[in-house]
């Protein structure tokens, strides 16, 4: 029962991405920040057992083909990195607060250069302005996963 | 006292709320003033496109009338690197891959690139891989429009005569001719440089596209 509350709780916060992401709700300046990316290695973080986080991933992909079905390639990506993310996750540093940042910067760099590698180039202030975007609301989620969640379930260290 | 956890909680969703109501335009407008402003935009883009038609029957261009499909915006591409866009017109509007899409009459946004039964995908001039050629100004240079949040024209002449503000008309084949793109809002001119650049700037904004206009039984050359 506890698991299935879990669960239903990352399936709110993946709808919730979803619905801001695909309106640009937070966009500022026209910079929208990945939502799903920050929930999806939210979850690598958080999440300890691979089976709990494969059903995180495959809730995600689910999902997308309600709310972003045009955009399917890009969430299949996303997951594809947050799995990366997570079989590589022993080689950082260990603490979840600076992983988790890694993983945000990495993760947008990464997700970049798989779906268009010439924006990178193209455009490196907008680039910039995002990394910054999605660290800031990196933090926020590290500040209220700290403040509203039991450490013991979210593995993340007061 | 109130707990520090709260007084942070209250602050986080202040700061979350100020972005919403700073992304929704509502600290500086209101709902009145947000939907003048927007038939402002209608009727700006209107006239442009009146304007451009003028032109052309002047310039004895493109005088074909195109029969015209409107489609809302549906939704727009949910990350950064893109600004394609969906519109509720698919296969079963009678709409095919291809097909031209404007903003107003004569003013090119981009075209088709995808089409399901109720809805397409519609990659724009300001979507990172849109390359078409064009000309610019009166005395029709020509460059190759590069397509991102700011589109760019590349590869002109030093030769070329170009102004700012001069106008910028597609000429690729897979278009219509002469459809109006924008105006060029910077000259990147470099002594040593064997071509120019150029940046180019339309007058409306691909975030607040709310209606869209496709050109019907077009065939270009692709």
């Amino acid at each position: 029962m506890k698991d299935l509350i879990k669960m239903l709780i990352w399936v709110f916060f993946i709808i919730l991405a979803f619905v801001l992401q695909a309106n640009h709700f937070l966009s500022l300046g026209g910079i929208n920040p990945n939502l799903i990316l920050l929930v999806i290695f939210g979850g690598v973080i958080a999440k300890k057992k691979i089976l709990e986080f494969l059903i995180l991933i495959s809730a995600t992909v689910l999902l997308s083909t309600v709310f972003l079905p045009y955009w399917l390639k890009e969430i299949l990506i996303l997951g594809s990195l947050g799995i990366l993310a997570l079989l590589l996750k022993k080689l950082l540093t260990g603490n979840n607060f600076f992983d988790f940042l890694i993983l945000i910067l990495l993760g947008t760099l990464g997700f970049y250069s798989i779906i268009n590698f010439r924006y990178l180039f193209a455009n490196p202030p907008a680039i910039a302005a995002e990394l910054i975007y999605n660290v800031i609301l990196g933090l926020i989620t590290i500040f209220v996963v700290k403040n509203f969640f039991y450490e013991e379930e979210t593995g993340i260290k007061s | 006292m109130m707990p520090k956890k709260y007084i942070l909680s209250f602050i986080l969703l202040a700061v979350l709320f100020g972005v919403y109501f700073y992304q929704k335009n509502i600290f500086i407008s209101l709902d009145k003033f947000k939907n003048y402003n927007s038939a402002l935009t209608e009727l700006r883009l209107e006239n442009q496109g009146l304007r451009q038609n003028i032109q052309e029957l002047t310039n004895k261009l493109n005088l074909n009338s195109q029969p015209y499909l409107t489609a809302q915006v549906y939704s727009r591409y949910p990350f950064n690197n893109n600004q394609s866009l969906i519109i509720d017109a698919g296969f079963k509007a009678g709409v095919k891959v291809g097909w031209p899409v404007l903003t107003a009459e004569h003013y090119l946004l981009g075209k088709i690139i995808k089409v399901k039964a109720d809805t397409s995908e519609v990659e724009t001039v300001f979507s990172p891989n849109w390359r078409s050629t064009v000309k610019i100004g009166p005395l029709g240079a020509e460059a190759l429009l590069v397509g991102g949040r700011q589109p760019r024209l590349e590869f002109i002449s030093t030769n070329a005569k170009i102004d700012l503000d001069n106008d910028v008309l597609s000429v690729s084949p897979d278009l219509p001719l002469n459809l109006f793109v924008g105006k060029v809002s910077e000259v990147i001119s470099q002594p040593a440089a064997s071509l120019w650049q150029a940046k180019l700037k339309t007058d409306y904004d691909p975030n607040q596209l709310r209606k869209v206009f496709i050109i019907t039984d077009y065939e270009g050359f692709d």
